[in-house]
């Protein structure tokens, strides 16, 4: 790799919630609103990552009346995660998915025809179809933004730097340094995405996170899936369905002695 | 900002964001700092990379609270008795700091013996007029020395009005030091009278209590950061004087991390009040001429206003020149500079009355540039009712507002309205040059980066062509009354022919005019120091003189950031002289020198016999830390070299309110107008006895304790949206981040009205109803006042009305119309109300509430009334006793639900059971 | 007794001040309080696939095809005369099949008029790239046989030389059939949705076994349609009951062997739909209906039951597809399932 690979680190200890980074995404990307429905879901009313929603902010609220200082209310800004071992690359029979040169997983719009394999594939549940343009639709990584040496729309947008965007190593050696102070001060904190057990399949993310809690409060799954590694046993599965029906298509169709 | 003017001198944040990063601690109150400043919070969050704390102390749980290391709640409306908590605690426990609060503060003046405190005449202060139903300040003062001649290097150096100085006792011990009234003042506020008045839990209060403390001195500074959470109550200036006055006995204003952050309402609001959208004053700060002091001519409106000593001193040279800037030739010495053509307050011509005077039909014509009281203002129904009786009405916005369409709104029939409409198409902050001044004083000029649509132009381009054509259509005129406007300089025409052809007029010749130049060579000021009284300058705000010190040099275009400098210094510019820092001469000891290395700001140069340091010094440049004042020296001359706060009479922070407070020289604890507990402190004065008011059948008040509306009811704001939403909710990737109106409530309350998270509720109040979903959340909570006793609260976000992509009902049609008696701000953080489940009934039209009241009971230009010492419902009363759940039993409830949906699922995993 | 007191009382007594109203007042799920939260409000996490009746139809008439292309082929090797019809009925199905599941899959994509996309690229790693291949191998494999059909039928008079005919045939036959019955089991069950993934071992098998049963079926339809010997109207019968036991089997093992990640396909409405008319309408009542013919020494051919039990298999194989993609989708909703039950 000539370039190093870039991603992002986002810091839900420094979320403040404003969902800027949903905005200028949406914005830099000139993505259409996902519709106006109040959820009653704390401050979250666009519910998740979808075709033309590539930044979402979850609200968790953990409001503690028998001990007040132990209440939080966590923000988190979820992005795709641009695995090392992408589903969604691997399912894709087109080759329109591919790693650029900055190692993000990009997904070329010319090329997608919307055969919508790639959106069972992800394991985080990032990527979707688009019904308008008919494509798989998800994060770029800007990377239109990054081939002009800009940092991408939400990490700019980002007030507090919650959302870092850079090198991986120099994101990991920040991510470190700021989860071993957190715990130092007690504060819960880890690391989702670099080399837990989270990464055992998909490797590790390019968009990783610091996280106060458990990956599933966020709907991060804590042992996502790699679909290929499935192939295998369905594989053997179908294979070995065939070739025991061949035979008993062999045996009663072969030829009986003495016909023609 | 009175608040934070009466008592350092400039009404103004008394620091800047950068400074934020700085503070060993950072007390939030009375905004929501992450929500409305979400940029700005940054520098926040930086302190507490470098280990500084965060409390946040606010009546809901917030964005800002999420990011916090303390949160404490309290009831909306009882600030003063939390900050008084906090002064009581401060100087009960010695932890004052010393040698700032006697070199830099009035603590050992001696009050006025004729002052009589709010404990000695039951919640009053003295000085009350029971016929003008007003107080008359003259014991608010100090006791003067008649005799003696002006000691060398003491405290009281100089005096307020006439020359004498106040006698002072630097032991401290005198019963009428200021520091001693000020401890017998907030001797009640104990904390066990806080909780009871705020429901703060004791716990809490003196955690933050002692963290303020160990926060303060020489080592470590602390800044308080406060909104409208404080201004918009009718206790609003005093609010803010509250936390000035703590910070000043805990001697942090004016040093590096500490002082005053106040966060202002709009991106560029701090600018609208500097060049004067407040009809009580002109740009920078001058007070508009008011009858009431017989102020008729240049001279006797100068008088009131100039100060011996400071900045003030040069009142008649910043007048002089601000008139020549205004009329130019036609302002010279021998007409008085113009000065009959200004026009005379007779009252108070805020928004407030205005819109009451506009309801009963004495207003004709209104232009709202940008401005949507449909929706942002309160008791909006009233305001949508004042604009039927129009006979004109221009709007100025970018998208058709409540305010351009409330004709046509529901229940009202176009036929019976009168009002004439124009609605104009106007350019996007994107689409036009210009600056904006933020709540740092920072000014920022931003260019134009796109044309305007059609025909849209911007507000300077609409004003500048709207002049051009009056003054053509009067040209002729031999009326005096139309000398104003013709008499006024109105030459901003662009130099370039394509611009002049669009009809866009040139800012940065506004600019220009606004930093002042001298008249004859028409070279452009470089320092307010050099404004003359003598026609010889002319200067649109003397503030802002320096901003734009020669052509092509315009300072606010600058963007250089230097790391090394945190406080920026190149980029933008702020005013005064590109100080960030307000009143940093005390950052520096007497002597001149820093408190401490830690927290060194500027400091005396003996070698170069000038103030160095990382920031602009506010102070005049060459005056020595030794320098006393002669007696008749004037200006800045008479600035002694250890008197920080330079616009204040002899520059000293005023900790007792001498400088003219409509409602007291101490915060006291008032209740707000509508509330459902009695004044825990002062039951015979339920709340401020000087608040503005106004009883009319169109605006109904609610009792004290009025059982049919138990519940405070408090107005906020989203991130994601901005104000009355024109600029949000016509915007499909906002609108749908929060597309619809909700009310926030707690648990509790929902299972006393059984009202489920995302049903629609209605919320009312004797003004009206609105309609809303329900957001039940654990982050709003019931205040315990007492055993048995709680207050339940129900939040509204302000921004939604009937037009836009996302539509709801106005909050602001539930609050009475109430305010401040200083600067007339309404109180919309806390007023009264009820809550039930269901929508609001089709069958409550809007119209009724809007009927014009009989003449009888009209008032007269809108003017408010006060109501005098109103006693409350007893310490006791006015408490309801809520059926509340136990706070352990709504933690249990969750996880018996969930525990239920676990077995519900283990056992139709275990069977065959179809779901 | 303060109000406090009170109200505890009250709460704990139930109704509208009860733990249920209080839990239920809060926000969705167990959200709001505490710090049990076991989902995000239970949003789901994946997304769904937006596969419809264009792909249930697909992996319907694509096993048939399938089928219908390896009964042609064994039969034909078979060299039973009896057996001709239905070499040329099943060759013709073949291909008939093969385009109509060609027309299905272009229909089905976002972008129909990029569908030659797919050939950009071989990617063995993804099923769908591999199914489009192995399509694309087996229609060719179909048309050639269909083409050497209209041959022996006297409808065209040319043949494909044999140069490109027998590689074609060795290559593609074989290989080409049995992925193109077997391929998609693994396309749906190589993907991050609960129900198909935890369904690997099972889910190709049965797709396998329901192409053949349903293939069978079909044939055995046709025949009776076109007046075919009841001696090749048994051996269907013999393939079609083998392999629908075998359906049948896996299908339950399935069912038995996985817990709640199969909920969206086994419970509820869909369940029983699966249960009715693929277990008993799709599988059991034909192996019912075609037994006596089976088990008896002279094959007797009633077409008219023939052509019920091929109708009932064949619609118990549609709804078996439809319901294994439409749990899919529902599986991808189910946020605790796919978070409580990792792989």
């Amino acid at each position: 790799m000539s370039t190093p690979e870039h991603g992002f680190f986002t810091d839900v200890t420094l979320c403040i919630g404003c969902k800027a980074c949903e905005v200028a995404c949406k914005q830099w990307n000139q993505l259409p609103a996902d519709g106006y429905a109040l959820s009653g879901n704390s401050y979250d009313n666009t519910n998740g990552l979808s075709a033309t929603t590539w930044r979402h902010v979850a609200f968790v609220e953990q409001m503690d009346r028998v001990e007040p200082s132990a209440s939080r209310w966590m923000m988190m800004s979820d992005v795709c995660k641009h695995c090392t071992n992408a589903g969604c690359l691997e399912a894709c029979p087109t080759g329109a998915i591919i790693r650029n040169e900055f190692n993000d997983v990009f997904v070329q719009p010319d090329v997608c025809n919307g055969c919508g394999y790639c959106v069972p594939s992800c394991p985080f549940g990032v990527v979707a179809i688009q019904p308008q343009s008919g494509i798989a639709q998800k994060c770029t990584l800007c990377y239109d933004r990054q081939k002009d040496g800009l940092e991408p729309a939400c990490a700019k947008s980002c007030p507090t730097e919650s959302i870092t965007f850079g090198p991986i190593e120099e994101l990991r050696a920040l991510a470190e340094a700021r989860v071993a102070k957190l715990q130092a001060e007690g504060r819960e904190a880890h690391l989702y995405g670099v080399d837990g057990p989270e990464t055992r399949d998909v490797g590790a993310l390019n968009a990783f996170f610091l996280i106060p809690d458990r990956p599933e409060v966020f709907n991060l799954p804590p042992n996502p899936v790699l679909p290929s590694k499935f192939q295998r046993a369905a594989y053997t599965s179908g294979l070995l369905g065939a070739l025991a029906l061949g035979a008993v298509g062999l045996a009663v169709f072969r030829p009986k002695p003495g016909s023609a | 900002m009175p608040g934070l003017g009466t008592l350092y001198g400039l009404g103004g944040a008394t620091t800047h964001l950068m400074d934020l990063q700085h503070a060993d601690l950072i007390v939030i109150q009375g905004s929501n700092f992450a929500e409305n400043h979400p940029v700005g919070f940054r520098f926040a969050l930086m302190a507490k990379e470098r280990g500084a704390t965060i409390v946040h102390v606010d009546p809901r749980f917030t964005r800002t609270s999420a990011l916090a290391d303390l949160y404490i709640p309290i009831r909306s409306g009882t600030d003063i008795a939390f900050t008084g908590g906090l002064i009581n605690y401060v100087l009960s426990n010695d932890a004052w700091f010393k040698e700032y609060v006697l070199a830099y503060t009035s603590a050992a003046l001696l009050v006025d013996p004729e002052f009589r405190d709010t404990d000695e005449l039951d919640g009053m202060f003295s000085g009350y007029d029971p016929a003008s139903h007003a107080y008359d300040p003259k014991t608010w003062k100090y006791e003067l020395d008649e005799t003696a001649p002006p000691p060398d290097g003491e405290a009281g150096a100089s005096v307020h009005g006439g020359g004498k100085r106040p006698k002072s006792d630097p032991t401290l011990q005198h019963p009428r030091c200021v520091i001693n009234v000020l401890k017998r003042h907030y001797a009640r506020y104990t904390p066990e009278m806080v909780e009871r008045i705020t429901g703060a839990p004791q716990e809490s209060f003196l955690k933050l209590a002692r963290l303020l403390v160990a926060n303060s001195g020489r080592e470590r500074t602390a800044i308080y950061a406060y909104a409208m959470g404080w201004a918009q109550h009718t206790v609003g200036v005093q609010n803010i004087r509250a936390a000035a006055t703590l910070q000043a006995l805990l001697g942090n204003t004016g040093r590096p991390g500490g002082g005053i952050m106040a966060l202002r309402g709009h991106a560029s609001i701090q600018g609208s009040t500097d060049i004067a959208t407040l009809y009580d004053s002109f740009p920078g700060y001058l007070k508009v001429p008011t009858a009431e002091k017989n102020e008729t001519t240049f001279a006797a409106w100068t008088k009131n206003h100039t100060m011996r000593s400071g900045r003030w001193a040069e009142y008649p040279a910043f007048a002089v020149s601000l008139l020549k800037a205004w009329y130019g030739e036609h302002a010279r010495a021998d007409n008085d500079w113009n000065f009959a053509r200004l026009p005379l307050n007779t009252g108070d011509h805020s928004d407030l009355p205005m819109f009451f005077a506009m309801k009963d039909g004495q207003v004709e014509g209104l232009v709202l540039y940008g401005q949507n009281p449909a929706v942002g203002g309160q008791n909006a129904a009233l305001q949508r009712g004042a604009m039927e009786r129009l006979k004109w009405m221009v709007v100025r916005d970018i998208f058709e507002t409540e305010s351009a369409s409330f004709w046509k709104r529901e229940g009202a029939n176009p036929e019976d309205i009168g009002t004439e409409i124009f609605f104009l198409p106007v350019a996007g902050v994107a689409e036009k040059a210009g600056t904006f001044t933020n709540t740092m004083r920072l000014l920022q000029f931003h260019e134009k980066a796109v044309e305007p649509p059609g025909e849209a132009r911007s507000d300077l381009d609409f004003t500048y062509e709207l002049g051009k054509r009056l003054r053509a259509l009067y040209a002729d005129s031999a009326n005096p009354l139309d000398r104003p406007l013709l008499d006024l300089t109105w030459d901003y025409e662009s130099d370039d022919p394509h611009a002049r052809e669009r009809g866009e007029a040139d800012v940065e010749k506004v600019m220009r005019e606004i930093n002042g130049y001298r008249v004859a060579s028409g070279e452009h000021l470089r320092d307010s120091h050099d404004l003359r009284d003598d026609g010889s300058t002319a200067c649109g705000a003397w503030i802002y003189c320096g901003m734009f010190p020669e052509p092509g040099r315009n300072l606010t275009r600058r963007r250089s950031a230097d790391p090394a400098q945190p406080a920026a210094p190149e980029w933008g510019w702020s005013w005064p002289d590109n100080v960030r820092t307000l009143y940093n001469r005390a950052s520096a000891d007497p002597d001149g020198q820093p408190w401490s290395d830690r927290k060194r700001l500027i400091w005396w140069d003996d070698a170069a016999g000038a103030w160095q340091g990382n920031d602009v010094p506010n102070f005049p440049l060459h005056t020595a830390p030794s320098y006393r004042a002669p007696a008749d020296a004037r200006g800045d001359a008479a600035i002694d070299g250890n008197a920080p706060f330079v616009m204040l009479e002899y520059g000293r922070s005023e900790i007792f309110g001498v400088n003219g407070t409509a409602d007291g020289p101490l915060p006291t604890h008032y209740e707000p107008r509508e509330s459902p507990v009695g004044n825990a402190l002062y039951p015979n004065v339920q709340y401020n006895p000087v608040l503005k008011e106004w009883r009319r059948r169109d605006n109904p008040y609610h009792a004290v304790g009025d059982p049919k509306y138990p519940y405070v009811v408090t107005t906020y704001r989203l991130t994601e949206h901005h104000a009355s939403g024109v600029m949000s909710r016509q915007l499909p990737w906002l609108a749908e981040l929060q597309p619809a109106a909700f009310c926030e409530l707690s648990p509790e309350l929902a299972v006393e009205k059984e009202i489920r998270n995302g049903d629609w509720v209605t919320i009312e109040t004797a003004r009206g109803d609105i309609e809303a979903r329900a957001l039940v959340t654990g982050r709003m909570q019931p205040f315990r006042l007492a055993p048995g006793r709680y207050v339940h609260q129900i939040g509204l976000p302000y921004h939604f009305g009937y037009e836009g992509e996302v539509r709801g009902d106005s909050a602001n049609d539930l609050p009475p119309l109430v305010a401040d008696p200083n600067v007339t701000i309404h109180e919309g953080k806390a007023f009264t109300g009820n809550i039930r489940r269901g929508r609001r009934s089709p069958f409550t039209s809007r119209a009724p509430e809007v009927e014009a009241v009989p003449q009888a009971e009209q008032t007269p230009f809108g003017s408010p009334e006060r109501p005098g010492p109103m006693p409350g419902p007893g310490a006791e009363g006015g408490m309801f006793e809520h059926a509340i759940v136990p706070p352990a039993e709504i933690m249990a409830a969750a996880r018996i639900v969930h525990a239920r949906a676990e077995a519900r699922a283990a056992e139709e995993e275990g069977t065959d059971e179809h779901a | 007794m303060d109000a406090t007191e009170k109200h505890g009382a009250q709460y704990a007594a139930g109704g509208a001040y009860g733990p249920d109203a209080v839990a239920t007042s809060m926000q969705r799920g167990d959200g709001g309080f505490g710090r049990d939260q076991q989902t995000y409000y239970d949003h789901p996490v994946l997304q769904k696939p937006h596969w419809k009746w264009e792909i249930v139809t697909y992996f319907f008439v694509g096993g048939i095809a399938a089928a219908s292309s390896a009964l042609a082929a064994l039969a034909a090797a078979g060299g039973d005369p009896d057996d001709a019809l239905l070499v040329r009925n099943a060759r013709y199905s073949a291909l008939a099949g093969a385009l109509v599941s060609g027309a299905l899959l272009v229909k089905d994509l976002g972008r129909p008029d990029r569908f030659l996309n797919m050939l950009r690229i071989v990617k063995l790693k993804s099923p769908m790239s591999v199914g489009v291949y192995v399509l694309s191998l087996f229609s060719m494999n179909a048309g050639l046989r269909a083409l050497e059909q209209l041959r022996a039928d006297g409808h065209v008079p040319f043949a494909v030389p044999g140069w490109i005919a027998k590689p074609l045939r060795v290559s593609t036959g074989a290989p080409s059939t049995a992925l193109m019955a077997c391929y998609t089991g693994v396309l749906v069950s190589a993907t991050a949705i609960p129900v198909w993934f935890t369904g690997r071992r099972h889910i190709p098998a049965i797709f396998v076994c329901s192409a053949a049963s349903t293939g069978a079926a079909l044939q055995n339809g046709l025949l009776a349609l076109t007046g075919g010997s009841a001696r090749t109207s048994k051996k269907l019968a013999v393939i079609e009951l083998i392999a629908s036991s075998a359906e049948a089997i896996l299908l339950l093992h399935w069912r038995l062997s996985v817990g709640e990640s199969a909920k969206p396909l086994f419970r509820g409405t869909r369940g029983r739909r699966l249960e009715r008319f693929t277990l008993v309408g799709g599988l059991a009542l034909p192996a019912l209906l075609l037994l006596p013919s089976v088990v008896s020494r002279r094959p007797r051919h009633d077409p008219a039951l023939g052509l019920i039990a091929a109708a009932a298999a064949l619609f118990g194989g549609y709804v078996l597809r439809e319901s294994v993609v439409y749990a899919g989708r529902d599986s991808a909703s189910d946020a605790r399932a796919y978070l409580r039950h990792p792989e």
